[in-house]
């Protein structure tokens, strides 16, 4: 059997995981570290740079070097958080021709599966290169909130990358079952608190038996670390600019530097109560180089993003009440993702249970290691271990008037099977169109559309009469087919619901050919 | 479309076979017996009667008489049982040793497919009875066995499709039956719970006056349960105050608002605690910051007093001190003036508050503010020395002076 590895692919870093001898592992790259940059970057002589060597040239090279990717994937260009991310990174983000944002370095143009393709071909190296052996199967994880695009497309990413992509799982779920190995919980009630570089996810599981049940997930797709960066950042300008008179925002160089600065600044403050931050020839006019020097505090640092930790409490709220539990309920609570390393935000959520988070777990690589142990359970012959996982998102049909019937509500267990009986709005309605929808409106037009299909040759009978079952089924890996049936003719329509991400299958074809010569040129 | 609820009328509904049942054993017809082999769980009655080799009429009698006789039964389609995955499940089941899947475990799948049509309960294999912890257990045990990632990736031919049709009547089992609602109406279904023998609904029980539409009357039930999950939030959440657990008490109380935003006593008593949660909070904080003012680390307890500030908005004396400390450590003059300005006005005569806004017009630059606000406060206090050096360093150094000057 070929190893599976586990990849945390995040917004900020990646970090990949193996299970050896029943141990599982975080890999360390070439360089020593557990956790790799998720930046790719051209440089200014045309070559490709991933993870570190990416990171290293960012600032001389910041126009050319993208990061935080996996904000932008699997979205549509119009999206409010792609022209979020229009505004405030210094790389070019262009509209593609599916209507997906691509990114523009070196004058070359990348899909966003294609960027993430290329971080998870590098976590794929890092494993091979410590196992002496090619790797293929790998699980995946993306955060709890993201929708069946932005799955796929990071399926495709592991397609392109040259992984076979057992599974997607959450984020929370991987550092749950990571929390739960070789322990022997009974009925064990645990919350995940993950913030990460652009993600924040809220998890409730239960652990017993060897088994561990997914109860409730809640998210904020608007929400992470790099919120906190950015605040700084804003605060740097905008004290610079009273002191010396000069804006940096067109500035690219300086805004990474900027930025830079603030992610360390925060890092720094987790351990000490006040910082320096000193970028020196940070700008120049007629009178010469100018310099930013300013001390930072924690406090200010707490006033500044105060509000987006006290935010956070509300999706904890909302996903204790989804799993019809109070925060007494709770037996342990597990924080992951490098942001939950601040004191403030440790101090919220330990305020807010009344107990202390486990400090077993290490909150960048957890996440990896319960991906590899996923992996592991899936293959191996002895398996101690049953991820009981949900459905992310609520499904169901579009009704009369513009309304959405959910049929399956999130948080259920997948694989699964609802039913339910519908009929017709007019006299003698001979056909239904059956719209295939994902999301949590109420609202039709607000969620997302699936597929669609007509039922057609219902009997003539007077409105209200027909009934016509729609069901939906999910299969183990998450596969969504749905039928309508006539039950007084038997008449059946279905179709089973591809995922799709926002490149077709022709196009990841495309790039991974491309990929492979590009392969051939670099061994020469 | 709409919604509709109302229960199946018994043509709609689907016959499947007794779970005991051995068709071998029986004596039947050729027709009989291509009947009987079309009873598979997913055809409804309606079907049968047009599948051929019978007339409907003879088709109605022949499914009726097997009813009486306990081959078939007909469940209630809006309970889920019998309704069956979608999708051909394949040649008629039989084990395969050839599959990655042991003959045990096969056998034991095509056992639990002929129960899929049972009570809920005994398909995880527990008592009518049985209470929550009791039916998780069984539900993760079941899980273990019957999950199709057990044999992920493994070649198990037609018991893929068996093995996921088997799982999903056990989540179906288990999340039906840990809902409170829906067990009792599981319960009112099933009758008194004596082990009677299963008689065979009369053709005037089928054919009875339609049911009630459900949605009303789950909808009021729905209400009913949130009012009662409400209820418990709300007595963890008086129990975690008594505790003086304010924070935890805060969490369950805004919780049961959000089941039950109807009742005002969770209100008010949330607004209770909060005060509480707040109050507490900010003691917390001043008691710390008295720490570090201690160790004489003064960033740091201005912090904490802006903190307890966040909690304590319109405490003077915290206003006070946050600005004293702002001052002294030279840091925000510009919020240290505010918050000075603010414990003035709250208490005008208090000499010290009006000293150390003066303090701060005069750090400022501001020097006729200053002059005021100091000497008010030597008139409050005319032994304040600190006020008194304050306002004299006005008259020395000729910068001041002329910088006095310039403001005018």
């Amino acid at each position: 059997m070929s190893r599976v590895i586990g990849i945390d692919l995040g917004t900020t870093n990646s970090c990949v995981a193996v299970v050896e001898n029943g141990q599982p592992t975080v890999v360390p790259n070439a360089g020593g570290y557990k956790t790799t940059p998720s930046m790719f970057a051209i440089s200014q002589d045309g070559k490709r740079l991933v993870g570190h060597l990416a990171k290293r040239q960012a600032i001389t090279n910041a126009r050319n070097t993208i990061y935080a990717a996996k904000r932008l994937i699997g979205r549509r260009f119009d999206a409010p958080e792609v022209q979020k991310a229009i505004d405030l990174c210094p790389y070019e983000i262009v509209r593609g021709p599916n209507d997906d944002p691509r990114i523009r370095v070196g004058g070359k143009t990348f899909t966003t599966p294609e960027i993430a393709g290329i971080i998870l071909r590098e976590m794929k190296k890092v494993a091979e290169e410590y196992l002496g052996e090619p790797v293929s199967d790998a699980v995946i994880t993306v955060p709890a909130h993201f929708n069946d695009a932005q799955r796929q497309s990071t399926k495709d990413a592991g397609k392109i990358a040259g992984l076979e992509v057992l599974r997607i799982i959450n984020e929370p779920t991987a550092a749950a079952l990571s929390y739960g190995f070789g322990r022997k919980p009974q009925g064990e009630k645990v919350i995940v608190y993950d913030l990460g570089g652009g993600t924040f996810d809220v998890s409730i599981l239960e652990i017993g038996e060897g088994v561990l049940e997914v109860m409730a997930t809640a998210g904020n797709t608007f929400l992470g670390g790099e919120d906190f960066d950015r605040r700084i950042v804003a605060h740097l300008l905008e004290k610079f600019e009273e002191a010396e008179g000069i804006d940096l925002r067109s500035d690219s160089m300086a805004l990474q530097r900027l930025k830079d600065a603030a992610e360390k600044a925060k890092c720094d403050l987790s351990a000490r109560t006040s910082t320096e931050i000193n970028l020196p020839f940070i700008a120049s006019d007629a009178s010469g180089p100018r310099h930013l020097s300013l001390e930072l505090g924690r406090d200010a640092l707490e006033e500044l993003v105060g509000d987006i930790v006290r935010s956070t409490m509300k999706t904890v709220e909302q996903c204790l009440r989804d799993a019809d539990m109070g925060p007494g309920d709770v037996d342990q609570v597990i924080l992951v993702g490098g942001q939950t390393r601040m004191p403030l935000v440790q101090a919220t959520v330990a305020e807010y249970f009344g107990k202390r988070p486990n400090k077993g777990v290490n909150p960048d690589e957890v996440v990896a290691v319960g991906a590899a142990l996923q992996g592991e359970a899936l293959l191996s012959d002895d398996q101690n271990l049953l991820l009981l996982d949900v459905t992310p998102l609520s499904l169901g049909i579009a009704t009369y008037g513009g309304h959405f019937a959910k049929l399956i509500d999130r948080n259920t267990t997948v694989p699964v099977r609802k039913a339910h009986i519908f009929t017709t709005t007019r006299d003698d309605q001979s056909a239904v169109k059956i719209r295939v929808l994902q999301g949590e409106s109420d609202v039709a037009a607000d969620n997302d559309l699936l597929g669609e299909f007509i039922l057609s040759g219902i009997r003539a009978a007077r409105k209200g009469e027909p009934e016509i079952e729609v069901s939906f089924d999910i299969d183990a890996n998450g596969i969504v087919s749905v039928s309508a049936r006539d039950l007084s003719t038997g008449k059946e329509q279905s179709i089973t619901v591809n995922a799709t991400g926002t490149l077709s299958e022709e196009e990841i074809q495309k790039i991974i050919e491309e990929n492979e010569l590009y392969e051939v040129q670099l061994k020469e | 479309m709409q919604s509709k609820t109302d229960a199946t009328p018994a043509e709609d509904r689907v016959p499947q076979l007794a779970p005991d049942l051995d068709p071998a054993a029986l004596s039947l017809t050729p027709a009989e017996g291509y009947l009987l082999s079309r009873v598979d769980g997913r055809t409804p009655w309606k079907l049968l009667r047009e599948i051929g080799g019978l007339t409907p009429e003879e088709v109605d009698r022949c499914l009726d008489r097997w009813l009486g006789e306990g081959l078939i039964r007909l469940p209630e389609k809006r309970r889920g049982a019998g309704s069956g995955a979608s999708g051909d499940l394949g040649p008629p089941p039989r084990v395969d040793a050839k599959l990655e899947i042991p003959v045990e475990v096969q056998r034991r799948i095509l056992e639990y497919e002929t129960r899929l049509g049972s009570p809920y309960h005994e398909i995880l294999g527990i008592s009518r009875d049985a209470g929550q912890a009791l039916i998780k257990k069984a539900y993760f045990t079941l899980s273990k066995e019957f999950h199709p990632d057990r044999y992920f990736r493994r070649e198990i031919g037609p018991f893929a499709k068996r093995l996921e049709r088997v799982f999903k009547k056990i989540v179906e089992a288990y999340e039906l039956l840990s809902d409170p609602t829906a067990r009792a109406e599981l319960e009112r279904s099933l009758g008194p719970q004596t082990p009677a023998a299963p008689a065979a609904p009369s053709k005037s029980d089928r054919d009875g006056p339609p049911r009630k539409p459900l949605a009303f009357s789950i909808h009021n039930r729905v209400i009913q349960q949130r009012k009662l999950k409400a209820k418990r939030l709300f007595e963890a959440g008086t129990a975690a105050f008594a505790r003086e657990r304010w924070t935890e008490a805060a969490g369950s109380v805004r919780l049961a608002i959000a089941f039950d935003p109807w009742n005002e006593a969770y209100k008010e008593r949330f607004v209770d605690i909060q005060l509480r949660v707040h109050q507490e909070r900010a003691s917390q904080l001043v008691a710390q910051a008295e720490e570090a003012l201690d160790m004489r680390e003064l960033a740091e307890a201005l912090r904490l007093i802006n903190e307890a500030l966040h909690y304590r908005p319109h405490d003077a004396d915290l206003l006070h001190r946050a600005a004293r400390l702002a001052w002294v450590t030279g840091g925000d003059l510009h919020k240290a003036k505010m918050q000075a300005q603010e414990s003035c006005e709250l208490e005008p005569d208090v000499g010290r508050y009006r000293r150390t806004l003066g303090q701060i017009y005069k750090a400022a630059g501001l020097d006729a503010n200053a002059r005021r606000e100091l000497e008010a406060a030597l008139r409050l206090d005319p032994n304040d020395q600190e006020a008194e050096d304050a306002l004299r360093s006005f008259g020395r150094g000729i910068l001041s002076s002329l910088t006095l000057g310039g403001k005018r």
